[in-house]
């Protein structure tokens, strides 16, 4: 049986590996919520596992409130989606972020967070 | 062959199938194209997995007192898991994550350009069509049986109109 569970965790781990580069590479906030809800997901597997690991039924409780709290994340996350360009969507090179501003954008509306205090010459409203 | 040692091979094929199914969850959410194949390659774990890592972790246990914990935990999922999902479909729907070019049926988008046609007409002071959308849906489908629509894309709401 410890074959199984040594298995079953090393599985979870590459699984939970290959999420979190979705939650790194996801082009939106919507894969990255997504692949969040499935990196929860198996979480529960990997407590359930334990529980069954190390007979501690007393952790039972923490599936429950797992479950009915993982989804609270994805659904906030939904609601305040937007949408957002192609160029809103990529991720800024070094230059750009140090000019504080993206480039393509006419009258620069839209600020890098983080980087205001180098902020394009002249261009401030 | 005891009872014990049939309910360790159970709760183990469980174990293992649960473990499987988060493992092509990942390889589906890392590599499907677009956010409606990543969202059906979530669910799998989310209520599959999850509901054989509760049937093994029950026979593994086989204790009556967690029973019931354990069904709720499988309820709550099921009932929160649809939640998200019907969330996360219509925010990716309405803010144009979902790639039309991938889609066999869109009904959604169908239905709302012969509502936007229909309100148009209203507006011009035309009677307006009340078949064009029966008509519409029908017209793309070569196999005249009526499919399922496409992983969770959202219900046409009144606001839902425009993207």
């Amino acid at each position: 049986m410890t074959v199984v569970f040594v298995t079953c965790a090393v599985i979870l781990t590459v699984a939970v590996a290959l999420v979190l580069r979705r939650v790194e590479i996801g082009p939106s906030i919507l894969d990255r919520v997504v692949a969040l809800d499935v990196v929860v997901s198996t979480f529960l597997a990997g407590v359930g596992l334990f529980v069954a690991w190390a007979g501690r039924t007393d952790l039972v409780p923490v599936l429950i409130a797992l479950s009915l709290v993982g989804f609270i994340g994805a659904v906030s996350v939904a609601r305040f989606a937007a949408a957002e360009s192609e160029d809103e969507r990529r991720i800024i090179s070094a230059d750009e972020g140090r000019r504080g501003r993206r480039r393509g954008r006419g009258g620069g509306r839209r600020r890098v967070e983080g980087d205001a205090g180098e902020a394009g010459e002249g261009e401030r409203p | 062959m005891s009872v014990a040692a049939v309910a360790d091979v159970v709760s183990a094929v469980c174990f293992l199938g649960a473990s499987l199914l988060a493992l092509v969850a990942g390889i589906g959410v890392t590599r499907f194209p677009d956010l409606l194949a990543r969202m059906h390659a979530a669910t799998k774990p989310q209520v599959l997995g999850l509901a054989l890592m509760i049937v093994g972790l029950a026979v593994h246990l086989r204790d009556p007192r967690v029973l019931g914990a354990l069904a709720l935990v499988l309820v709550f999922q099921m009932l929160t898991a649809p939640v998200s999902a019907h969330m996360v479909g219509r925010a990716g729907y309405r803010t144009g994550k979902v790639r039309s070019d991938l889609l066999v049926v869109d009904e959604l988008t169908l239905d709302s350009e012969a509502a936007q046609r229909r309100a148009r007409r209203i507006a011009a002071g035309e009677p307006p069509d009340t078949v064009e959308m029966s008509v519409v849906r029908e017209a793309p489908e070569p196999h005249g049986e009526e499919p399922e629509p496409e992983g969770d894309s959202p219900e046409a709401g009144p606001e839902g109109l425009g993207r």
